[in-house]
């Protein structure tokens, strides 16, 4: 035999991927989980775990400490409204999920432009609309962490000792309200987060923007409601304070102030839909001028 | 002298960016505008018009402009691993440390202070509690500085660390009172508005020299830790 | 007939600084480095003098950290490290005599090459910072009146402008962290000839690569960093000549290869023989000088024409291969 039938290529080195392709539904799941770990510090340094673990923890305990009330305090104390309504428990977890909220969006946007790892995104079948949509899915999702958890806690351990809705029907309602509220306090600062994300590289910037978006906005709209009479459709500008104000409405429980009363719930879903759509649409603009190279 | 001038000009060039600079100039006019507000509020009083100096001014654009600017000092070099190009030459950690103190002090004085003293002429039209809110501003810029740039040579995710510091620990746990608000700048620099305006307002300190010697020895110690940082810490 | 033997090794690279008879400038005694449970460095010793010296090994030997301990931007978990006599970890003032162009990337965004450079010389209160940097951009044939942010710059500008910031006060000691990355091949050339002339003027060049070929025509000594262990130090040539464990190979083209291979063979300074092609035999012997002189010999006796004498692995790869254990 000749030396060249003996001849062989035992290692190309690049070899074309000839398994099965999942296109852009498999992309876009692999950048929701991807984004999911790294907002979480899932496989990550125990450093990148403290800041979301605190957060959840912040978010948590306040539930399990209302959970234990009800177990060990005597029912006529109990019915004294000392245990908060759904709605109103967000109003003890807030810088909790204002913290959350500021973090995880810089850290899976920024980082992505920084580092120029959206250009290997770019390069796979994600198109930039695409890739948004992932990441805000994946924030939506981890967000969901602090707005979600800590009230179905309290709906199952309520549940168990008796003090649940009464049968399946107010069960699935309460339910429902539960994620529509979920997402309506996760949807607004996801949003929010993005836009602000979008403008700055840097994901200390971006957060602390988006805290004294939120800080700004609520103290002005309280300030002028409160000590300079102004209308209290003012409110309607308080990015802070307006997805809450939702979730009051979506629970149907007592609104407090008699300024937050005079104002109808269109006008709130109207400014809520709004400012959430804006956002969006500042990030979309954004991400179609950006030049990203390879 | 012209290794401090040199660091300084840099710092300004590198962190005084006109997005930061333009944008919190900007949460600086709403307090203004507040003020004005209140100041045309027939109901509100100059308690009201120092209160909104306080929970606004003091609270949150001061510490929060001041960290902006003090974490970007030395922080955002060693984000960017450009920390050795300052570091690698024959210049004392000292100066280094000053220059980045400075750096803050320069870029969010300005700002805080038209904002605060604004916010004060047009909330109350006291000649004394616009006095009060100067100084209060210029200690706190001072003290947020020196605590601040440490923490942005300390730490990678020093802005996050400082808002929850601003939020959390000033801002709820200090501001009830008792124990932690003596852990608290904010603490001394309303107990300054409050001292110097002659306006009483609730939970503060009572001691005027004790509101002005504690910030300055924060400065002093934020300054001597990061000198101190910059000897010790491995430079990327 | 006899054919001419061809001349030794192609390419001959610069000839290696003479064995030193100053003071080494840089005195590195049992240091050891350790990241948590990640040994970056173990017990690593040697000794740097004037002229070009490269720092060889894979990624993850330990060459970066070695570097950052030579400029003091971290300490040794362990040993000491001396530059100039002075601990550059505490003493501020070494770095008057260090230049460093690091491996990363970054820059100060918000400057001009200029600038940047122009700011060393003032931080090393150069009398004239606007020549000093002007003069260090011209040696690295960048043009300092260019007001575009190094940010703005490729990659290969970007490392040129690192050089010039470190060589704008024309420090005693270089060091030079994968200068060669990122540029295009004249630069690359441009880039050798620099170093090789800062060396000759007795510059202590301190650069790591594992570009092994630009590394060969430094002409340099070389140290080379396995597992964070020094694996070898000195000319490359010299220590591969230290290899005795392992044989040289040497390719032999002749018109009778047979009759070659069997004299061969009997000779004590061949320890084998293989018959490659009809032309050409592969040699392997531990003593090439004595095999190079003897071959000429054999050759005679046998009437045969050499065509050609190649040694196979004496170049600085092959080294590099043996030595980090991948070879």
């Amino acid at each position: 035999m000749s030396e060249a039938s003996e001849a062989r290529i035992l290692d190309r080195g690049y070899r074309r991927y000839e398994g099965p392709r999942r296109g852009v539904p498999g992309a876009m799941r692999s950048v929701v989980l991807a984004g999911i770990q790294r907002a979480l510090g899932l496989k990550r340094t125990f450093g990148a775990k403290i800041f979301p673990a605190l957060a959840v923890m912040i978010a948590f305990i306040p539930a399990i400490v209302f959970v234990g009330l009800a177990i060990f305090i005597p029912e006529d104390v109990r019915n004294q409204g000392i245990l908060p309504g759904y709605g109103e428990y967000y109003a003890f977890i807030v810088s909790a999920i204002i913290l959350f909220a500021a973090f995880v969006a810089p850290e899976l946007l920024c980082t992505d432009r920084r580092t120029g790892m959206i250009g290997l995104y770019l390069a796979s079948p994600l198109t930039r609309d695409t890739y948004l949509v992932s990441k805000g899915i994946a924030i939506l999702l981890v967000l969901s962490v602090v707005t979600l958890g800590p009230p179905l806690l309290m709906l199952v351990a309520f549940t168990l000792i008796g003090l649940g809705p009464d049968g399946p029907v107010a069960y699935l309602s309460l339910f429902g309200r539960m994620v529509v509220a979920a997402v309506a306090v996760s949807g607004l600062h996801t949003a929010l987060s993005l836009a602000i994300s979008s403008i700055t590289d840097r994901k200390g910037v971006a957060a602390a923007a988006f805290i004294l978006a939120v800080l700004v906005t609520n103290a002005a709209a309280d300030t002028l409601i409160l000590e300079a009479d102004a209308s209290p459709y003012l409110s309607l500008m308080d990015l802070g304070g307006l997805p809450f104000e939702l979730v009051t409405r979506i629970y149907g429980e007592p609104v407090e102030s008699a300024q937050a009363a005079e104002l109808g719930t269109m006008p709130v879903l109207a400014a809520y839909l709004g400012w959430t759509l804006a956002c969006l649409a500042l990030v979309r603009w954004r991400y179609q001028k950006l030049q990203v190279s390879r | 002298m012209a290794s401090l001038s040199a660091l300084l000009h840099l710092m300004l060039r590198s962190n005084a960016t006109r997005g930061r600079v333009l944008g919190l100039s900007l949460v600086g006019l709403v307090g203004a505008l507040l003020g004005l507000a209140v100041g045309l509020s027939e109901s509100s009083t100059t308690a009201d018009g120092a209160e909104l100096v306080s929970v606004y001014g003091l609270a949150v654009i001061v510490p929060v402009t001041t960290l902006v600017f003090a974490t970007a000092a030395l922080g955002d070099f060693r984000e960017d691993e450009t920390l050795v190009y300052v570091w690698l030459r024959p210049v004392r950690r000292t100066i280094i440390a000053e220059a980045a103190v400075l750096s803050a002090v320069t870029t969010a004085l300005p700002i805080t202070l038209a904002s605060v003293a604004l916010t004060a002429a047009l909330a109350t039209r006291d000649a004394d509690v616009v006095l009060a809110s100067v100084v209060a501003t210029a200690v706190g810029v001072l003290a947020y500085s020196g605590l601040f740039v440490a923490l942005g040579l300390q730490i990678r995710r020093a802005l996050v660390a400082g808002l929850a510091y601003i939020l959390i620990w000033e801002g709820f746990i200090a501001a009830v009172g008792g124990g932690p608000a003596y852990l608290s700048i904010r603490f001394y620099t309303r107990t300054l508005l409050a001292e110097v305006s002659g306006v009483p307002l609730e939970r503060t300190g009572d001691s005027l020299a004790v509101a002005v010697v504690v910030p300055l020895v924060v400065a002093a110690l934020g300054l001597g830790y990061t000198t101190w940082r910059l000897r010790r810490q491995d430079i990327e | 007939m006899t054919g001419p033997l061809p001349p030794p090794p192609p390419a001959a690279p610069p000839v290696p600084p003479p064995p030193p008879a100053t003071a080494p400038v840089v005195v590195v005694d049992r240091v050891s480095k350790w990241f948590r449970d990640v040994v970056a460095l173990s017990d690593v010793s040697f000794a740097i003098y004037p002229g070009v010296t490269a720092l060889l090994g894979p990624n993850g030997a330990g060459k970066s950290t070695m570097m950052r301990i030579l400029c003091g931007l971290t300490r040794p978990s362990q040993g000491a490290v001396r530059v100039l006599g002075r601990n550059p970890k505490t003493d501020v003032e070494l770095s008057r005599h260090i230049g460093l162009a690091p491996q990363q990337e970054g820059v100060f965004e918000a400057l001009a090459p200029f600038e940047f450079v122009r700011l060393g010389a003032v931080l090393h209160g150069l009398d004239d910072p606007e020549g000093a940097a002007a003069a260090a951009l011209a040696t690295v044939e960048l043009d300092p009146s260019d007001s575009r942010r190094t940010i703005t710059y490729s990659k290969g500008m970007r490392q040129r402008v690192k050089l010039a910031q470190a060589l704008v006060h024309d420090p005693e000691v270089l060091v030079l962290d994968e200068p060669l990355t990122g540029l295009d091949p004249k630069q690359r050339r441009r880039m050798i000839a620099l170093v090789q002339q800062l060396g000759d003027a007795g510059k202590c060049v301190i650069i790591s690569s594992h570009v092994l070929d630009e590394v060969e025509r430094f002409g340099s000594r070389v140290l080379v960093l396995a597992q964070g262990r020094l694996a070898a130090m000195g000319d490359y040539h010299a220590i591969r000549n230290l290899m005795d464990d392992r044989p040289h190979r040497i390719r032999i083209s002749t018109d009778r290869p047979r009759a070659m291979a069997t004299s061969l063979i009997d000779a004590e300074t061949v320890m084998g023989v293989t018959l490659q092609t009809d032309d050409t035999l592969l040699i392997e012997t531990r003593e090439v000088s004595a095999f190079r002189h003897g071959v000429a010999e054999v050759a005679r006796r046998n009437n045969a024409r050499l065509y050609e004498v190649v040694p196979l692995d004496d170049d600085l790869e092959s080294v590099f291969r043996y030595l980090v254990g991948s070879g």
